[in-house]
């Protein structure tokens, strides 16, 4: 394992008291894996990339519990100092929004020249080779001439390249993917994760993919991961979450994902709304929406059984 | 961080030192502000060896520094408060039509407020002072002046972006007249902003009207104005502070107060509003 | 980026033009200058000679132009209180004085309220940032002469630290120019902060730590790179708040410059030093906001390619 999360809980103290957006949370990622991370918005799973770099919000935000290993190390032991040289060097990150994640002030060369920087530093112009090199990998056209440029002259799918070689400048052995094509077109959405799959293959690199978006999921991911009201709700294989997804929220979730064979692209919704953080119910989260519930899904939280051979719920009726 | 408490700090800071003595000053000054008791002149306050008749001491006429500085509030509430007024609606109808208007009218009215800012606003009062002499017109005159410019700004941008809005249109489909649309549905909109501006603005008019007649070119003597008051009391800061000190406390405290809640309201109404 | 500079700079033509246009017009509202320039039993045919010398029997417009192209030359005439000076000379004798004064104010302004404005914003919520934001909102509320006032009793007459008022070195300038710099300090430590609190929550401060890049050069080289556009553009606004600071200012402490130059004229009715000195004023405001502009553009490379 690259990368092993153990019990880990995140807290938040806020105006309206304090909130766990990141509740009791397992997984680990595999060298070379990608681990899909799903979820509606404010299910807590912006703020489980967060907090594997040890970035929540300061200082609302905070880990409570849990343990995070990546490469046999204990981070959340680590130093500040400790933390930074991991960043970037062992674990790194791609942002949701291309158009705001460069520094609008900085030139392209010198964004990612920092980066180089920062974990092999060197003479300038050595730098200067390799952060053309690595512009060139990423798929980007006339790196030379794009190293001058502002971020604001490029696209919104060349910034998300830019963006992308600089979270790999370092070769990290983990990477989390937070919705990165959320803000692009179609088709540059596909050339980005195409280029991410090929990147994987040749780097064996582990990667978290963070999205709401199951087409995504199943072009991308080898392993996927529900989390629902800041719970892991249900992980397992990427065919058996769409074949034979064991949680009803992970069922409603797939069946809510559009197909050429839906007739008239009709989209079963959940009823209902995801609960607020700071009103939880006593027993399962998604009880008050679960077409299954019964009185006991109410009153107590569920455990998280296995249903099958690497995939597990938590769910008191799991559909088997 | 907006607090949805009210902020009674500095609004009981504001009753006690400018609203209550402006309204009170005659029922609550224990002396006549103007009557000199030329046998207390230069009496230290209470707490400095002085006496309970003049509790914050006097004057080198003897003139009781409290009962003064009680009157004052007067002059700065009556002058700013005007001054506000004034400037707020000139501005604010200027900042309208420019931002309704656009063209030709934007163009013109933008750069008379590029003028008016350009131009130091102690030194226009100064030439004013010159031409017409000291006065209370002429004080009017700078705030104002000092003030439209500003609010034109403001209002105009904002106006700029709601003319296009979706209601907007909606009213000139339906056919409405440009004064209506100007009264019923822009000025509504722009109304928060106008009223925070002016609590903000408010505290910046204090300052100017007591720098003005700290220089002799506001309200004209003998009416005790804060920053006459001040200016009184130069001459004497190493024999008898106390006459320079407290009209400027009076001052300082009522500008912080009036900063106070301006913030706060603005945290309320208008927390896009960037103050400088 | 060429279009824009020279926009800005047709603009502040203009405005000059309107100012002078003004500072024309508030000489003539004071009445015709011969009273004060011939003695009382002076003979209408002495009068009717000074006039046409002047040109004061032509139209309005021609006297405006007389007086533009004149000040153009930075001629405004003979000053009435300095006899034998020209107003122009006098301003400038006194000019060195405000600069000096002036440019260590806003030396002043920068170097506090810049660190404790970014400070303020990167330790949001702390007693650090209580402390800044306390302090902004005094500075932004007490009166300037006051405040020099005060200082001379404590700091002068007090301790005996500092000269009281007068003309001099460093010494002299220190107590003046920190009653200059109260508010402007307020004003830019309280722009500072909401700048940086907002480039702070942005995605590319979080990609810089991501990269791993340390505190230091996330919150300077990333942030505040960002964040001291908004400063910046405040600069002009600043400048010319501390010249007229410093006409009050200058007062109080008795400093030579053109400040305390403007109320002496004033008081003695010497209206072409008066029209010189918000001339002079008004150009150095100009002046400052055109710079500001350039160096936006400058700084901020979306506008620079906009």
């Amino acid at each position: 394992m690259v990368l092993d999360v153990s019990n880990l809980s995140v807290q938040i103290r806020g105006k309206a008291g304090v909130i766990h957006p990141v509740d009791d949370v397992s997984f680990s990622l595999r060298p070379g894996e990608t681990l899909g991370l799903v979820g509606e918005s404010g299910s807590g799973k912006s703020m489980t990339g967060l907090a594997l770099m040890r970035l929540l919000p300061q200082p609302a935000a905070r880990i409570t519990q849990g343990r995070i290993t990546l490469a046999g190390q204990d981070i959340l032991a680590f130093s500040d100092r400790q933390m930074r040289s991991v960043r970037g060097r062992d674990i790194s990150m791609i942002l949701q929004d291309p158009q705001t994640s460069l520094n609008p002030v900085w030139r392209i060369g010198a964004q990612v020249i920092e980066a180089l920087r920062l974990h092999a530093p060197g003479p300038s112009t050595a730098l200067r080779v390799r952060a053309v090199e690595l512009l060139r990998w990423l798929g980007i056209p006339a790196p030379e001439a794009r190293m001058r440029a502002f971020p604001h002259e490029l696209s919104g799918g060349m910034r998300q390249r830019v963006v992308g070689a600089i979270a790999l400048s370092s070769a990290p052995k983990v990477l989390i993917a937070d919705e990165p094509t959320t803000a692009l077109d179609v088709t540059i959405q596909a050339q980005f994760l195409r280029l991410l799959r090929d990147i994987q293959a040749e780097t064996g690199l582990s990667i978290l993919f963070i999205t709401h978006d199951f087409g995504v999921v199943a072009r991308l991911c080898h392993r996927v991961m529900v989390m629902y009201a800041g719970r892991v709700v249900e992980t397992g294989p990427v065919r058996r979450i769409f074949s034979a997804p064991a949680h009803p929220y992970t069922r409603a979730l797939v069946a809510s994902v559009p197909r050429l064979d839906t007739p008239e692209g009709r989209l079963p919704a959940i009823p209902g709304q995801p609960p607020a953080l700071w009103s939880l119910p006593s027993g399962c989260a998604f009880a008050p929406r679960c077409p299954l519930a019964d009185a006991r899904c109410h009153l107590k939280a569920p455990p998280t059984v296995v249903t099958a051979p690497g995939q597990s719920a938590a769910c008191w009726r799991p559909v088997a | 961080m907006a607090s949805s408490r009210l902020p009674v700090i500095p609004l009981a800071l504001l009753v006690l030192v400018l609203l209550g003595p402006a309204l009170l000053a005659d029922l609550i000054a224990p002396h006549d502000p103007y009557q000199s008791h030329l046998r207390n002149r230069l009496q230290p306050p209470v707490f400095a060896g002085g006496g309970w008749e003049f509790i914050l001491g006097t004057d080198r006429l003897g003139r009781c520094i409290l009962s003064r500085i009680l009157h004052g509030a007067r002059y700065a509430v009556a002058i700013s408060a005007v001054g506000i007024v004034l400037g707020a609606a000139l501005g604010s109808a200027l900042g309208l039509l420019a931002g309704y208007a656009r063209g030709w009218t934007d163009a013109v009215v933008m750069r008379l407020v590029d003028i008016s800012f350009a131009l130091p606003s102690v030194l226009l009062a100064l030439a004013l002072a010159v031409v017409f002499g000291p006065s209370f017109s002429a004080v009017l005159a700078v705030i104002v002046f000092v003030l439209w410019a500003s609010f034109a700004r403001q209002v105009r941008g904002e106006v700029l972006s709601l003319r296009e809005r979706d209601f907007v249109a909606r009213a000139r489909v339906a056919g409405a007249s440009h004064l209506r649309i100007l009264s019923r549905h822009i000025l509504p909109n722009v109304a928060n902003t106008i009223t925070v501006m002016a609590t903000l603005q408010l505290g910046v008019i204090i300052l100017l009207e007591a720098t003005l007649s700290f220089l002799g070119i506001g309200v004209p003597r003998p009416t005790p104005t804060w920053g006459l008051l001040v200016a009184d009391g130069r001459q004497f800061v190493v024999s008898a502070w106390w006459i320079s000190f407290f009209p400027g406390l009076a001052i300082l405290l009522s500008v912080l107060s009036i900063n106070l809640l301006g913030d706060w309201l603005r945290d309320r109404l208008d927390p896009r509003l960037q103050q400088v | 980026m060429t279009r824009f500079a020279l926009l800005r700079l047709v603009q502040s033509l203009v405005s000059l033009f309107a100012i002078t246009v003004i500072v024309f017009g508030l000489s003539h509202a004071t009445g015709s200058p011969i009273d004060t320039m011939l003695p009382d039993d002076a003979t209408t045919e002495q009068i009717a000679a000074l006039s046409r010398n002047l040109g004061l029997d032509e139209p309005l417009w021609r006297q405006y132009l007389v007086f533009l192209g004149n000040a153009l030359q930075g001629d405004f005439g003979m000053s009435l209180k300095w006899r034998g000076q020209s107003a122009m000379g006098v301003v400038l004798d006194r000019l060195p004085a405000t600069l000096r004064l002036g440019g260590l104010a806003l030396l002043i302004s920068i170097a506090v309220a810049i660190p404790a404005g970014v400070v303020s914003a990167v330790r949001r919520g702390t007693w650090a940032d209580h402390l800044v934001r306390g302090f902004a909102l005094f500075g932004q509320s007490i009166p300037a002469f006051w405040l020099g006032i005060v200082l001379i009793w404590i700091f002068a007459v007090g301790l005996g630290w500092l000269p009281t008022s007068g003309h001099g070195g460093l010494a002299h300038m220190i107590l003046p120019a920190i009653s200059i710099a109260a508010f402007q300090i307020a004003a830019l430590t309280r722009l500072t902060r909401s700048a940086m609190l907002e480039v702070l929550d942005t995605e590319y401060v979080k990609l810089a730590r991501i990269k791993g890049a340390s505190e230091t050069a996330v919150v300077w080289r990333h942030a505040f790179a960002n964040a001291a556009i908004v400063p910046l553009t405040y600069f002009g606004v600043l400048a010319g708040s501390v010249l007229t600071g410093s006409i009050v200012v200058e007062t109080v402490f008795g400093w030579p410059g053109a400040g305390w130059l403007a109320i002496e004229a004033i008081r003695a009715r010497d209206f072409p030093v008066i029209q010189a000195v918000v001339m002079f004023f008004a150009l150095a405001f100009l002046l400052a906001n055109v710079l500001v502009d350039l160096l936006y553009a400058w700084v901020d490379p979306r506008v620079r390619h906009g």
